[in-house]
Formats: structure tokens, sequence, C-alpha cells
């Protein structure tokens, strides 16, 4: 316990208290925008923090590491867009919230659930590292890929009512995530023989397409509804009101935790599975389970405990065994290797346990920050809702471009988020959320490589099936797969059983959008004949290769040829049985704006490559606050259009340029 | 509608810009005239912020500044294991001001092995290497059966098929070694092959895989928990006295990764050599060697000349091993 004294005083020390700090806020900003995240911020700072003592160093790396899991809840709940994987989950709920004017109370309640969640989850490191190292040790291949099962299971209960769009979306993501490299065989596959695909569909650029440009093109539908609607309206008391009726669903707090500390353990997994997990346990413990999706605050707190408990948990194997927990640990252990520190049995003992518990000490520190800073900033971020859609709307869309762009350097993420993103856009319009379709691409690399490597084990322990169905931790997967799918009958089963009335069906809500009527024909022929399209092409790319390259592409595209054949048969049936539904154009005022801000996007990222980012940026932002302001005022915000997009491309150039060195995608002029 | 206007002026003379600048990269003045580096130096990592290679760029980052007088600007473009990025150093300006972080095998198995890759080996131009990754054989420490390679090689040739050994990768360096030692013992051992080192290391510590194929810098940390068997370099390593080399049991396998630096072909020669002195002075600072041991790499010193040497004779050797695996005709 010799470490005991000098470790507290370096968490303490002034430089390194300032240290912390800045890194915890940087952290949150970081993981705030769309595009940059945790992963991202760790390694840029690794140069950085090279000259400084290994405490310093790690203890700036360690509230970025916290800071941007809790951030990624910000962006999440104001704009529906997870600022960064993890906080998937988070839209489900938080982003409802904020719709219903209670924006406010979904920041304190992802804040409090951080902090919760990266208190206990330091607490496990501290005290129980070494005996949890084991659990980790655990996961062969047929466990990855019952993990990646169980957590597509999701899919079912996000998309209750509509299983089989959910089902569809679900398989296109695991597609999109197959394109490029196979991880196990390293043979190219859906690539169109391009070496950009060759690179696959990075998880952030499907992201921000998935989320944020839907989002923004329906600010633009919605841009003329709610001119001077004001969503956010300040109400004194209520953070500590919310603190306190966060505190209250301690159960949720303390299982979200858990599962957070577990799923981080295990290599590979991270944050992003732990919220999905957790958030799943969440509404299945629930009663009211209706609630979920339409701004439970229960759903919030779920998912940002989980994914800040998952910080510390994969912070076990890395510091015990050498073996990083999620990809930011991963970026933490060439850090610890530069400063010459190896985990294992030497970081616990003599002057590298100083080093270890100062670092787990500066732990519950950052995360009391996180929390302070979350809380008090929660009515700030609000207000951002209570900007004007003209003003806010192409910042978002900027925002977007330099998040897809600053991943890889590459303009062709660029174009391949505006893709994605009308696809999902498109997708919404025909009821297909893009939860399903994010899923999929995180879950889809899990489940492939766990199967493709049990195929090439199961050569030598004899057996595919022997191996995925006989190993203890598998069974325990499958079940828990199993109840998730088939919980909602048994629940069915038991209130028949007992004689209590079956809850009515509830009415389909907004995003499920035409599940009736004259629509539905269209919507279905939509889901039905793309997704026909779509297998024929995977199939025809798949000839050829190996076996094992092919198997999870190839077994998606089948099962998405099924799920398109049932809505083209339906389709059929119900336009063979009721009056000709052909679809109906969506009225003038439903679709607002929306397609002269499309036109605006994509001309916009066609441009970069000529212009360069700032200067297309500002036009941009010119022609949609323009076109986006209500015609009887365009003349006098004119002023006030053409000083916010000089205004916002300045804090672009500052605060990426210069604060985190992130480069912008230039052009042939500028 | 003043902005419109505005905006379709704005096109207009971007067009015309565009056609000055079109033209002005059309005609090139004579390369090599003016002087070297004028801008600052491009360093391609084709791989993602955080790894290997990238750390050997932030530790020759400040040698190379000095030497050379102008910023090294660090450019990530990671992507199909690499091929992303060195495909758009292939297509980059031979002027010596892009740079890119270079590894063997995968320079020369990509164009051969991978639909979709547009580079050749031959686009890209050696200019200095400074490590080796060499690989060995690794089993669990309490694993009683495996005391030596020739266990090993015996469990093998009895229980054919029934040896499970982990890799990372197909036809990358791991893999090759593999398929070097399987054809030389004779024996047929079950490939495996995980998704980077990290999960290559927690299959062999979680018993799922019987004994891994890997680099030497992760031995290094898991002296307590491995047994190292054999080590494919030409002498002992010092990190490891008791490990035998592949060469002492028996079997010509010497190879790993090979690192350096590569930039376009048709670079002009003394600008080649101007970076190859400049990284020689860089690889030579204190802090470059410190922080490279510390991660395991085994450093080298080989200039231009040496470097293709070194490429086109495991070329060769590769060639010879795809071909008696039956991968290549």
């Amino acid at each position: 316990m010799e470490w005991l004294g000098p470790a507290v005083a370096n968490v303490f020390a002034l430089g390194n208290l300032l240290g912390l700090t800045a890194a915890v806020a940087g952290g949150i900003l970081v993981g705030a925008l769309p595009g940059l995240t945790g992963t991202m911020a760790i390694a840029l700072m690794v140069p950085f923090t090279y000259p400084l003592s290994p405490e310093a160093a790690l203890i700036i790396l360690g509230g970025i590491y916290v800071g941007a899991m809790y951030g990624g809840s910000i962006s999440a709940i104001l704009i529906n867009t997870p600022g960064a994987p993890a906080a998937i989950a988070t839209t489900f709920d938080g982003y409802p919230m904020a719709t219903q004017g209670r924006a406010e109370e979904a920041l304190c309640a992802a804040a409090t659930g951080s902090g919760v969640g990266g208190l206990l989850g330091t607490v496990v490191l501290l005290f129980f590292a070494p005996a949890l190292a084991v659990v980790s040790l655990k996961f062969g291949p047929p466990e990855y890929f019952w993990l990646g099962v169980l957590g597509l299971t999701i899919i079912a209960s996000l998309s209750a009512r509509n299983i089989y769009k959910g089902l569809l979306g679900g398989l296109f993501g695991v597609l999109l995530s197959t394109v490029g490299l196979s991880p196990s065989t390293g043979e190219a596959r859906l690539t169109f023989d391009t070496t950009n695909l060759l690179g696959g569909v990075e998880v952030i650029v499907a992201l921000i397409g998935l989320f944020c440009v839907p989002q923004v093109l329906i600010m633009a539908e919605e841009a003329r509804r709610q001119e001077g609607l004001l969503l956010f309206k300040p109400e004194r008391g209520r953070t500590l009101r919310t603190f306190f009726v966060v505190l209250r669903c301690w159960g949720n707090l303390i299982r979200s935790s858990v599962i957070g500390v577990v799923v981080g353990i295990i290599p590979g997994a991270g944050g992003n599975v732990a919220g999905l997990l957790s958030y799943q346990e969440t509404v299945r413990a629930a009663r009211d389970k209706d609630s979920f999706g339409k701004g439970n605050i229960e759903g919030v707190i779920a998912s940002e405990t989980a994914n800040n408990a998952a910080v510390e948990g994969s912070l076990v194997p890395l510091l015990t065994l050498g073996i990083p927990g999620a990809p930011q640990a991963a970026v933490l252990y060439g850090a610890l290797l530069l400063h010459g520190l190896r985990p294992g049995a030497e970081l616990f003992t003599g002057q590298g346990a100083v080093v270890t518990y100062t670092f787990i000490f500066s732990l519950f520190l950052a995360n009391l920050i996180m929390f302070a800073i979350g809380i008090s900033a929660s009515r700030v971020y609000a207000r951002l809702l209570n900007l004007p859609t003209n003003l806010l709307m192409p910042v978002i869309l900027a925002l977007s471009v330099v998040g897809a762009f600053a991943g890889r350097n590459s303009s062709f993420d660029v174009g391949m988020m505006m893709t994605l993103g009308l696809v999902a856009y498109g997708g919404l319009k025909v009821g297909l959320a893009a939860a399903p379709i994010a899923l999929g691409v995180i879950l889809g690399p899990i489940m492939e490589r766990g199967l493709v490597e049990s195929m090439m084990l199961s050569r030598a322990t004899g057996g595919l099936l022997d191996l995925l169905f006989t190993r203890p931790l598998s069974l325990v997967l499958i079940a828990m797969t199993a109840i998730s799918l088939g919980w909602p009958l048994i629940v069915k089963g038991w209130n028949r059983w007992r004689g209590r009335d079956v809850a009515p069906p509830a009415k389909p809500t907004a995003e499920t959008a035409p599940s009736d009527g004259p629509g539905r024909v269209a919507a279905d022929v939509w889901l039905g004949v793309p997704g026909l399209v779509i297998a024929v092409v995977v199939w025809h790319q798949l000839a050829d290769i190996e076996l094992q390259t092919a198997v999870v592409p190839g077994v998606s595209a089948a099962l998405i040829s099924i799920v398109s054949l049932g809505f083209l048969v339906r389709a059929a049936r119900n336009r063979l049985r009721g009056p000709a539904a052909i679809a109906r154009p969506a009225a003038e005022s439903e679709r607002g704006h929306a397609p002269a801000a499309m036109i605006v996007a994509v001309a916009y990222v066609l441009l970069i490559p000529l212009a360069g980012f700032f200067v297309t940026t500002f036009g941009a932002m010119l022609t949609l606050g323009w076109v986006l302001a209500a015609p009887d005022k365009r003349r006098r915000q004119l002023s006030r259009i053409v000083l916010t997009a000089a205004l916002v491309c300045a804090a672009f150039y500052l605060i990426f340029g210069t604060i985190f060195n992130v480069p912008f995608p230039k052009g042939l002029l500028f | 509608m003043k902005t419109l206007n505005l905006h379709n002026v704005g096109i207009r003379s971007l067009v015309a810009a565009t056609a000055i600048v079109a033209i002005s990269v059309a005609v090139p003045p004579a390369i090599g005239a003016e002087k070297f580096p004028e801008k600052p130096i491009q360093f391609l990592i084709p791989f993602d912020p955080g790894g290997q290679s990238d750390t050997a760029v932030i530790l020759l980052r400040p040698g190379l500044k000095e030497k050379l007088g102008v910023d090294i600007v660090a450019q990530h473009r990671p992507g199909g294991g690499g091929a992303v990025g060195w495909t758009m150093l292939a297509q980059e300006k031979p002027d010596g001001h892009m740079m890119a972080v270079t590894n063997l095998p995968h320079v020369v198995i990509q164009p051969l092995m991978t639909k979709g890759v547009k580079y050749k080996t031959e686009d890209l131009a050696p200019v200095y290497m400074y490590a080796e990754s060499p690989g060995g054989i690794a089993v669990r420490k309490d694993d009683d059966r495996f005391k030596t390679l020739q266990d090993l090689i015996d469990f093998a040739k009895a229980n054919p098929a029934k040896l499970s050994m982990g890799g990372v990768g197909k036809f990358t360096g791991n893999h090759l070694g593999f398929l070097q030692f399987v054809q030389m013992a004779g024996v047929d051992v079950s490939y495996v092959s995980f998704n980077g080192a990290a999960p290559q290391t927690a299959a062999l510590l979680g018993s799922h895989v019987m004994a891994i194929y890997g680099g030497t810098f992760i031995f290094a940390d898991k002296r307590d928990e491995f047994r190292v068997l054999a080590i494919a370099t030409d002498e002992r390593l010092p990190d490891f006295p008791d490990a035998p080399t592949f060469k002492e049991l028996g079997f010509d396998l010497v190879g790993g990764i090979d690192r350096g630096v590569t930039v376009p072909a048709g670079t002009p020669k003394e600008r080649i050599d101007m970076l190859a002195d400049a990284i020689r002075y860089a690889a030579g600072k204190k802090e470059f060697i410190d922080g490279m041991e510390k991660l395991g790499f085994h450093l080298v010193n080989h200039g231009p000349e040496e470097y293709a040497k070194i490429i086109q004779a495991r070329k060769l050797q590769y060639l010879k091993v795809l071909k008696d695996g039956g991968f290549l005709n």
C-alpha cells in the first residue's frame, strides 16, 4: 500500500488537476461533435502527452476517454445523432424527450447516469480488476458470435410492431459492415473492384449518414411549421429535481453499471454494445414497455450509465493482461508502452503501482468533473434547440461533413455519408428506421468475426455445430438470446394464464408511419424492390469467393431477399384486395423545404472537392439560411445569415483546425 | 434573390479558375531544378492513429523536421489493411513531398492476392527501412504438452489438423511465416485468423487456441504466461535468451514484418537520398530508439539500395510460399 500516499498526492497536484479538467471538458466537446470520437482524440493527444510524466499522460488521456463517452449523449439528445457510436441507444428516448421540451431533463439524466456508472465502474476497477480479468478470457470465437446475435435481437424490441422492417434494416446494416476486406480471410468482397471500398464503410461515417442527414432534412421539412416555436423553456429547479428522479431509479443505475462493466471487460465489445444491451434489459424489466422509444427517462439512464461504466470495464483487461477492452483502451495501451509501462503484474507492484493507482484515482475525479460540467451546462446545451432552424441546420450539415472526413481524411467517406443519409431519409418515408441499420453496422463485425473464427477453429476441434452449441458460456448467451426474442410471448402467455386482460395494441407511432391505408402498398413495393435488387447485386459480387469470406454477406442477402419477397407478396395481395392504392405524393406542406435542402446538401458535398471546405460551407450556409427562412423575413434576416455563416466558418477553423488539429477537405481552388 | 445571383457568379468564376489550375497542373515545371524540400512533407500513414506505424511516425517527426527544415505533416489514410493509403501514394506526384510508412509483406502480397488493389509493388520506391518485427511460435507456459517445437511438431504429426494455431489475418506476415513453418515441417495445422494482435493474444491466454504464430513484440509482454518455442531471426534475440531460432532447430525460416518508408516511383534519386539521410538521422536519435525498443521493435538501418534488395528477396520468398501452398499458379 506504499503507493497510496504518492498516488493521492499525484491526483491532487495542481497541474494534474488542471490538465484533467481540461481533458474532461475537451473530451465532452469531442464526444458531442458527431464524427469526432474519443478514440480519435486520445490518439491525437498521445504525441502531446509523450514528453509528460506517465502519470500526467494517463490522467489526461483517461479524462478524454471519460468525457467523450458522456459527450456523445449531448448530440444524441439534441439532434438525434449519436456523437459517438456508444451513444446510439441514448437517441432512442433522449431525442423524443427533447422534442417534448424535456431536453434539460434528458441531459441531466445522461450526466447523472454517466457519473454514477463511471464511479461504480471505477470502484470495480480499483478492487476487483485482477479477479474480473479472467472473465475477459472466457470469450472465444463462438461466444463473440453469440454476443453479436444477442445484440442484434434488440432490433426485435426496437421495432415491435414493425419487426420485418426492423429485420430488413438490420440485415442491410450487417451487409454494409461486410463491405471491404474480410477481417478474417483478407479477401475483398462487395467492393466492385474499387480501392476506396476496400477500406469498407467506417462505423462513424455510417452513423453520421444514417442519423445526421435525415435529421437535417426533417428539420428542413418542419422549418415552416416550427417558425417562432420554442422547443426549450428554462424552468427553475428542474436540474435538481431531475437529479433526484434519476437517483430514485437506483435499480436501473445498478443494473446498467453492472452490464456496462461486464461488457466493457469483454475485449472488443466496449461502450456501444454495453449501452444497447443495458437498454434492452431495462425495457424488459420495465412494466410500461410501450413508453420506451417515446421519451422514457429510464432509457437514457440505462444507455448512458452502461457506456460510462464500460470505460472502466475496458481498462480491467488492459491494466491486468495488456488486452484492451475497447478501441479507446487500445490507444491507451500504446501510450502505456511508450512510457515504458508493461501491463500485468508490473503495473500493480512497486513504482508501476503508483502510476496505476494515480490513474485509477484520477478516474474518480474525472467522473465527478464530468458530472459537474454536465449538470451545470445542461441548460446551456438545451438552449441550442431554440436556435432558428435556418441557422442551426446548415451547421449540423457542415459538422457531418467534417466528421465524415476526419476519420480517414477521405472525400470518398463524405460522399458515402451523404449517400447513406439519402437512403436513410428515403427509408424513414417507408417506415424503415435508422437504428436497426446502425445496429447491424455495429454488431455485424462482432458476429461475423466470431462465426468465421469458429469455422476455422472447428477444423481442429471437429464440428462447427459442436463448437457453437456446447460451450457453457455460449449456452448462456443462447439462452439470453432466446429469452430476448421470446420474452414478449412469455409475458403474453403468463398474463393470459392468469386471466388478465391483454393490453390492446398501441396505435402506430409516427416512426412507423404508413403501416396502413393507401400508402402501405407503395411502401411495401419501395422496400421490396430495392431489397431484391440489393440481394441480387450482392450474390453477383460474391461469385467465386471463398466460403468464409462470403458466408455472412451471402446469408444476409438471402434473408433480405426473403423478407423483400414477403413485402412484395403482401403488396400484391393488398393491391388485389383493396381499391387501387397507389402512392400519393406527400403533400407540399409535409415535404416543406426538404427537397430544396436535399439539393443544396448534395451540391455542397459535390462542390467541396472543387472549392474546398470553407468556401463551400459558407455558400451552403447562405443558401440554406435563405431558403429555410420565412419568405417574408428573408431580407430582414440576410445580414444575420451572413454573419452567422462567417462566424461558424471561423469557429470551425479555430476549434477543429487549431485546437484539435483535424484536417479539412481541400478543394482544387482553396 | 441577391444571394442566389452572387452564388451563380461565384460558380462561374470557380469554373474559370479551375480551368486555369488544370492547365497549370498539366504543364509542370521541370522537377529537380528547384530547391527541395520547398514545402511541408506529407507523411502518409495507411493505418489508424494510435497504431504501431503511427507511433513510429510520431517518434521520427522531430528528427525529420530538424534535418529537412520543413514541417512533417502526418496524414492518416487507413483502410483495406493499408491498400487505400499505398494506392494513394502510388498516384501521387513523384517529387518527394509525400512519403509513406510501408510494410512488408503487405505491399508485396496485396497486389498479388487482393482483388481491387490498384497499385503494384514497383509503384513504391524504397527510401529507408527502420525496423523489423520478427515472428515466432508461442504456447501457454502451463501447457506441458509442448515444451519444445519438436513436441508441437510431433503432436501435429500424430493428430493431423487437430492442432490449432492463431495468427493475425491471412497472407499477412504471421500467416506467411505459419505457412513456411507447416510446409517445412510437413504437418497439417489448423490456422485461425484473428483480427489483430490483441484478440490473438487473448485467444491463447484463454486457451481457445493451442499455440500462436505472432510478432515477438507480443511475447515480450507475456513473458510470465507464454513459452516461446522458436523465433524467425538469424540469431537469438536479447529479449528472449532462452528461445531458440528456427534456424537452430533446422528450419530455414527468417522473417516477419519489415517496416520502412517509400515514395512514389519516379522520384529523383537525389531527393530519395536526401529523405533517406534525414530518416537515418531521425532514427538515430535517442528518443526514437528508446521509444521503439519499449514497443518491442527490432531496429535496423537500411538505405534505399539495401531496402530495395530486401524487398526483392522477400518477394521471391513469398512467391515460393504461395506457390508451394497452392495459393498462386
